[in-house]
């Protein structure tokens, strides 16, 4: 609760600030909010506190998946400096509005009530309906801010309905009660509560983008800032996935054969789908969105499993993918800026402009494909344990084909930093706040691995 | 503890070199860590002949929850590979002495080297996994930029030929490793503990072969092969050919034949057949071809077969032939693609039609050139000769028919050895080989190595094979 509370200062803070021209402060002011709230989630850690008659719980699930989110956020944030550098326009609307997305995302992720749960998720996409079109004379961020909108509250709909559906069948909208009504319902779960369940599946899996409900995300997170993109993949994503868990822990008693096997063929649709779509991809940015795809299908794997492994499946593969993702999207932004584009073609002979920018984008494509001895492979090995673990043997095979695909599109990029030659060969300057961020991030890519007992051991 | 030294010391070193600009330094600092990594080996070679296992065994906690530890130990299929891998790494890197390569280029080797001492030591199925990963990120990254023609297409073939593969060997390790009792572990003794039914061992042996078979490569995984070792730079195809491809052997003698015992007689005989398919396959094409690298890929194949084959034919005499195989390929062809970069750097040229006389102005090359030749086509005395006899007699006593075929390949091997040094060799000199130098310095050195540990391994391959 303290995080959300110090969050919401400090983005009322960053729009006062911003209203009153204070623009050299906003940065500083926002990435300061975000550490203070960072240090609060700490002293309730391995505790369960319910707020406000168990509207928000927050146990060590949403401790840890609150940090990853606001430490992605901060990462995020500090990449906005080499993004905004050479705009004058004032920045206290769209880091304020960042920073209320995310409080939606914590909201969400802490929610003990479907109302609650709804609310945050709510003020989450809406904020981010406005952040893809914040660049207002960018055509395609325009269109993507309306397609957003249109499908996100599409979606939202849905969901409501679902959530409307659980209601009329148990009688309440606290999570424990709904779970509780399944589980003792005698003469079998009714067909209210089984039709809310699918509806509450559909919403959320358009929200973390699964096919098939995937196909807002490639025009969005090509259209939108680089900058909110790397957010959407980043914090929105893994706010998806521990909300979604959190659903399927809570609310849906695994019992229920009703959503699992539904969410299995999702997840393999997904898999198959980001893999062999963003094989055709010419342009970095839009090829990264349908790997984001097929990364949900990895982590729907995890979710399906539905064991005690899941969760910390689910928390080492959040921690990868959002690392490499921000190391990715941190080069192409840099690339866009230099040379206009992302297309593949544009990082040619980034290996000589930038030697540094070169190798930790090589070690983020490695990660994102699975190769040892990164995070990247021990986030798919722990995922693939639990799901093994469960039985799904053929959702692993489908996952391997799907890894062995996307060695082909993550292989591009950096083989054309380093074995083709560009016309423009002058040295790419960066930003140092970019430096550390790609740089801090490749380091825990690399370093993870030999630590990961101590995030094996949280007990979530 | 010694083993955790001869893994983590090339690592470390190669860390340094990343970072380092000067090439010629870090080229002697690479030399001189292979080096030392030699003698560091050799400790634990004396330690294994004094019988203190104790010192060989590391076992550190890793990933506890998933019963992973980071184990390896060194026995004696484990000592004779890397007592290879630690013998042929200075003689490559001094095989490159005189080209300018980059750095980068060092601290990949020796990335490399540290990752082929983790899959020889591992005794836990995830680390396995991981360091026969790891190896191929040096190898693909070396291949690419600075090999030959066309590398980069075929560079990515061989990464996801071999990836592919690689991950049916992981699915396959989870799945026994889910099979364990719990809490699960990962540890070869206990993967090799599991009795699946013999329906689901077929599965694991297939998933396991088909990775360790392109590894090698076995017919009809081989396809990326000849290309890669023609496009890959001189060091690259030796560590290709040298050492890389014995993971593959290593693999099936180490984790496939204990995790999936009970389908050998059946499927094991499958792939024995396939194995001398390839070595047929492979003596055949080999004589026709005109450019040398290629023939020497094609000898390659064949001989590996042959050494795939004898892994499966399941008796001690077969098991050891193929391990002293294993030492005296590697060292032949690193000898055999030693001579190929002679030539192409003499003569600008690897085509076997243009070459002729060459023994005429470089009577020391002929002599080394002959000496390697002769242990490719096994002659006794040479160390080719010990590795085949000891496989044909276990294939004889496991089949009469394939040790008969095996046979007569060895028959194919020499035509095609005793043909390319006629033609390149005899005959007269034209205008390209007339001004060839003869070895000397540098090359003279390795030369000797190479020819002094052909002839002690074919007089006493006791030392090898003492150790099995």
């Amino acid at each position: 609760m303290n995080t959300i509370i110090a969050l919401s200062v400090a983005s009322i803070l960053t729009l006062f600030l911003g209203a009153f021209k204070h623009k050299k402060l906003l940065l500083p002011v926002v990435i300061v909010g975000l550490l203070i709230s960072g240090f609060l989630v700490l002293p309730d850690w391995d505790i369960t506190i319910s707020h406000y008659n168990n509207m928000l719980i927050t146990d060590n699930f949403t401790n840890a998946f609150s940090l990853v989110m606001i430490v992605s956020a901060i990462l995020v944030f500090l990449l906005a400096n080499q993004y905004y550098k050479d705009s004058d326009r004032s920045l206290e609307d769209v880091f304020g509005v960042t920073l209320f997305s995310l409080i939606g995302a914590l909201v969400m992720v802490e929610s003990g009530n479907l109302a609650m749960f709804f609310i945050g998720l709510e003020i989450m996409s809406i904020s981010l309906y406005v952040l893809a079109g914040s660049n207002k004379t960018n055509q395609k961020g325009n269109e993507a801010a309306m397609k957003y909108f249109l499908m996100g509250s599409f979606a939202s709909a849905f969901l409501l309905f679902g959530i409307a559906l659980l209601y009329g069948a148990s009688g309440s909208l606290y999570n424990k009660d709904i779970y509780d009504y399944a589980v003792n319902a005698n003469s079998g779960i009714p067909l209210m509560y089984q039709a809310g369940v699918i509806l509450l599946v559909v919403g959320m899996a358009f929200k973390i983008a699964s096919a098939p409900f995937h196909f807002w995300a490639p025009d969005v997170y090509e259209g939108s800032p680089t900058i909110i993109t790397t957010f959407m993949v980043s914090v929105v994503k893994v706010a998806g996935f521990a909300a979604f868990f959190r659903l399927a822990q809570t609310v849906f008693p695994s019992a229920a054969e009703v959503w699992v096997n539904t969410v299995a063929v999702l997840a393999a649709i997904s898999i198959l789908v980001g893999n062999f779509t963003a094989l055709f991809q010419k342009d970095v940015k839009r090829m990264l969105a349908y790997s984001s795809i097929s990364h949900t299908g990895y982590v729907l794997l995890a979710l399906v499993a539905f064991n005690s492994f899941s969760s910390k499946a689910l928390l080492i593969y959040s921690i990868a993918y959002v690392l490499a993702n921000i190391v990715a999207f941190g080069v192409v932004m840099v690339v866009r800026q230099a040379d206009g584009s992302s297309l593949n073609d544009a990082f040619n002979g980034l290996g000589k402009r930038n030697k540094g920018l070169a190798v930790c984008f090589t070690i983020a494509m490695l990660s994102l494909t699975g190769i040892p001895p990164l995070a990247g492979f021990l986030a798919k090995y722990t995922v693939f344990v639990a799901a093994l673990n469960s039985g799904w043997l053929w959702l692993v095979l489908v996952a391997i084909l799907g890894s062995a695909v996307s060695i082909f599109y993550y292989f591009k990029p950096f083989m054309n930093a380093w074995f083709k030659e560009s016309s423009n060969k002058e040295p790419i300057a960066v930003l140092p706040s970019l430096n550390f961020v790609i740089i801090f991030s490749t380091i825990l890519l690399v370093v993870i691995p030999f630590f990961i007992n101590y995030l094996l051991d949280i007990a979530l | 503890m010694i083993t955790l030294a001869i893994i983590l010391f090339p690592l470390l070193v190669s860390l340094g070199l990343f970072f380092l600009k000067d090439a010629k330094s870090a080229r002697n600092a690479a030399l001189g860590s292979s080096v030392i990594t030699l003698v560091i080996t050799c400790f634990a070679w004396y330690y294994y002949l004094q019988g203190q296992l104790d010192n060989l065994v590391f076992n550190i906690p890793w990933i506890e929850s998933l019963g992973v530890r980071f184990a390896g130990a060194i026995d004696g299929l484990s000592l004779v590979l890397v007592l290879l891998t630690a013998l042929l790494f200075p003689l490559i890197l001094l095989t490159s002495f005189k080209t300018n390569y980059k750095a980068s280029f060092y601290a990949l080797v020796l990335l490399m080297q540290s990752a082929l001492f983790g899959v020889f030591t591992a005794t836990d199925g995830l680390v396995f996994y991981i360091f026969w990963e790891m190896a191929l990120i040096p190898i693909y990254f070396i291949c690419a930029l600075w090999g030959g023609e066309n590398r980069i297409r075929i560079t990515l073939k061989f990464f996801i030929y071999t990836l592919v593969g690689s991950l049916l060997m992981l699915v396959a390790l989870i799945y026994m490793y889910v099979q364990t009792p719990a809490p699960h572990s990962f540890s070869l003794a206990s993967l090799s503990a599991v009795h699946l039914c013999a329906c689901k061992q077929v599965w694991i042996f297939w998933a396991l072969f088909i990775a360790f078979a392109i590894k090698i490569p076995v017919f009809p995984f081989h396809t990326w092969q000849p290309d890669t070792y023609t496009t890959a730079p001189n060091a690259g195809s030796m560590l290709l050919a040298g050492i890389m491809l014995k993971m593959g052997i290593y693999g099936i003698l180490r984790w496939l034949i204990p995790l999936t015992p009970d389908v050998l007689a059946v499927h094991g005989t499958i792939a024995m057949i396939l194995g001398v398919i390839g070595l047929l396959y492979g003596s055949i094409i080999a004589i026709m071809q005109k450019e040398i690298k290629r023939l020497i890929a094609y000898s390659s194949m064949a001989h590996v077969g042959l050494m795939a084959a004898a892994t499966f034919a399941l008796n001690m005499d077969a098991t050891r032939g193929v391990v002293v195989q294993m030492v005296s390929h590697g060292i032949l062809v690193v000898g055999l693609f030693f001579v190929a970069d002679i030539i192409s750097r003499r003569t600008g040229t690897l085509q076997i039609s243009s070459l002729g006389g060459i023994a005429k102005v470089a009577p020391r090359f002929a002599v080394f050139f002959m000496v390697v030749m002769l242990g490719a086509v096994a002659l006794p005395l040479t160390s080719g000769f010990v590795g085949e006899f000891l496989m044909l007699v276990g294939l004889y006593q496991f089949n009469v028919w394939i040790a008969s075929v095996a046979g007569i390949s060895i028959i194919l091997g020499a035509v095609y050895m005793f043909w390319l040094y006629q033609r390149t060799m005899y005959g007269n000199t034209n205008e390209i080989t007339a001004k060839f130098e003869d070895i000397k310095g540098v090359e003279m050195v390795v030369a000797v190595i190479l020819i002094v540990l052909i002839l002690t391994l074919g007089i006493y391959p006791k030392i090898i094979t003492s150790l099995v």
